[in-house]
């Protein structure tokens, strides 16, 4: 299984801009509900609530997009994109890391083993966004591909002037102490983020 | 109009609404300083009609209003929230706009006749035994509130007689303040430039004070008794806490809307009725100021509209048949002036120094 970043990537890029508005579209219907239906959820509720409305998003956008399979296997709500790769859709952290406690299906599919219904050659990848604090809106897209616990790495997806853009957001180790650089300290140069 | 003696007070607050000092009105109106001063200070008693005629032009109001016999209130006598680093000035122009805008209320009012079944009472805490939050329950059944959030409370506090009027304050180091003068109703003056959430907590806070203080105490104590009552009387104890229930931003962020009030209230809610520790009070409070909440809040709310104040000019219009020339000469106000703040969109703008 070829877990290569631009690879995988280059094989979502058909569907990465539907589908990055496509949970900004679900994030607008959940926060379209009645004010006491949302004060009645909790994070549970709501994540699920927002993946039901991002579920119907993509069946709208891509069920009849050649290429596109929408599938449903035991309980996991997936993508195939061209046989290359499948993707979950999940609450996840500003690592891609999912946030809920995983099911024995969904460890099978971080882990990258074959499951029945899916093309066994295909990467799995994670199709996460990332909430706000309040829950108000969704702060970042990110694909993420884990092999088991770990994640191999992490893209951040953006809307630019109606193009879907990614960087690549993985934290790496400082060569030579192990230490581990996330993203924006990377890019900053400093710890804190700041410039 | 017969006049009387020139009112020194008037002429302060005047120079105080348009934000200016003693040298830019001289410098505006062609009067010097020293004159100024000398009215201000009633060493002058009499300025001749040229001066005032000066000076009225100069800022912008009629020259009877500089003739009125009104006096000015001191905001010692009123109840207020306001944040330490608010400055002199634009206290005096608040201070300004508060003054002719009770003016403006009272005259109006003296036209304008309303019922009101369950006016706001005024009651001693200690003489009932009452907890300020045990009396915001009490608040709730008097006004026959259904439970849960108050839909609108600038039309609960209106329907029990309050006018609320909403005036640009110039500055967000003050949220209001309420009073009681003889022969009106209370007065609940509110910034319209703090957010919708927290211009609902600070109409219940002046509430509070309304009902509880009516001789000055110890300003701690009635801040922190008008609190406790804003505070039960939108969120009350019974009906909230299955919405706290492990408190997080997410989990408050989403009964924001619900409740109508901000975060920051349904954190210190939550910690309040005991169902956080104050480590996690402590912990929930760096996020918020992480995300930096403190300056803008999501799920913003409408600030609400209050509606006696514009009844009242309506009333005057339609129903006295007043023309806005007569409008503006009985507030004492300037005709364009009184148009831009009362028919557009009612509101005391009339302290707007450009």
């Amino acid at each position: 299984m070829n877990t290569d970043q631009n690879r995988c990537m280059e094989a979502l890029a058909p569907v990465l801009l539907e589908a990055h508005e496509c949970w900004h579209r679900a994030m607008e219907t959940y926060q379209s509900y009645p004010p006491l239906a949302l004060a009645q959820h909790d994070d549970r509720a709501a994540a699920s609530s927002l993946h039901a409305h991002m579920w119907m998003e993509l069946q709208a956008a891509f069920a009849e997009t050649a290429g596109v399979a929408l599938l449903e296997v035991r309980g996991l709500h997936l993508m195939n994109v061209g046989d290359k790769v499948v993707c979950r859709f999940k609450k996840v952290d500003q690592g891609g890391n999912s946030v809920t406690h995983p099911s024995q299906q969904q460890e099978d599919f971080d882990r990258q083993l074959s499951i029945p219904g899916l093309p066994q050659a295909a990467t799995r990848l994670t199709f996460g966004y990332q909430p706000d604090a309040a829950f108000s809106a969704i702060e970042r897209v990110l694909v993420s591909c884990q092999m088991g616990k770990t994640i191999l790495w992490c893209a951040q997806v953006n809307n630019v002037e109606a193009a879907a853009v990614w960087e690549d957001i993985t934290p790496r180790r400082l060569e030579g102490t192990g230490r581990v650089i996330a993203y924006k300290e990377r890019k900053t140069g400093s710890r804190d983020g700041s410039n | 109009m017969a006049q009387t003696d020139f009112n020194a007070d008037m002429l302060r607050l005047a120079r105080s609404a348009r934000e200016l000092t003693q040298a830019d009105l001289a410098a505006a109106s062609g009067v010097t300083q020293a004159l100024i001063s000398k009215i201000e200070n009633k060493l002058t008693i009499s300025p001749g009609s040229d001066v005032v005629q000066a000076l009225a032009s100069a800022l912008r109001f009629p020259v009877p209003f500089f003739y009125q016999t009104e006096k000015t209130h001191g905001f010692p006598h009123f109840h207020h929230r306001k944040r330490a680093k608010l400055g002199a000035k634009p206290l005096a122009r608040i201070h300004a706009a508060i003054n002719i805008g009770r003016q403006h209320v009272a005259k109006l009012y003296g036209s304008y006749e309303r019922q009101v079944l369950r006016p706001i009472p005024m009651f001693d805490l200690d003489e009932r035994a009452l907890t300020p939050a045990a009396a915001a329950l009490k608040m709730r059944e008097y006004w026959m509130l259904p439970r849960g959030p108050i839909d609108n409370l600038t039309e609960v506090v209106e329907a029990a007689g309050g006018i609320v009027v909403q005036s640009d304050f110039g500055t967000s180091h003050m949220d209001g303040l309420s009073f009681r003068v003889e022969g009106l109703p209370p007065l609940f003056f509110l910034n319209n430039r703090v957010p919708g959430d927290r211009y609902r907590f600070t109409l219940a806070h002046e509430l509070g004070h309304m009902l509880f203080h009516h001789l000055p105490e110890d300003d701690a104590l009635m801040e922190r008794q008008a609190d406790e009552f804003a505070a039960a009387f939108l969120m009350p104890a019974q009906e909230i806490r299955p919405y706290l229930g492990r408190a997080s931003l997410s989990q408050l962020g989403r009964a924001k809307p619900y409740w109508k009030v901000s975060i920051k209230s349904l954190i210190r809610r939550s910690h309040d009725l005991k169902m956080m520790t104050d480590h996690q009070y402590k912990m929930l409070n760096i996020a918020y100021n992480k995300e930096g909440y403190a300056s803008g809040e999501p799920h913003p709310l409408a600030v609400e509209k209050p509606g006696t104040l514009s009844a009242m000019v309506k009333h005057h219009i339609e129903a006295l048949g007043y023309s806005s020339e007569e409008m503006a000469d009985l507030l004492l106000m300037d005709e364009a002036e009184f148009n831009s703040a009362y028919v557009g969109r009612p509101k005391l703008a009339v302290v707007s120094s450009r």
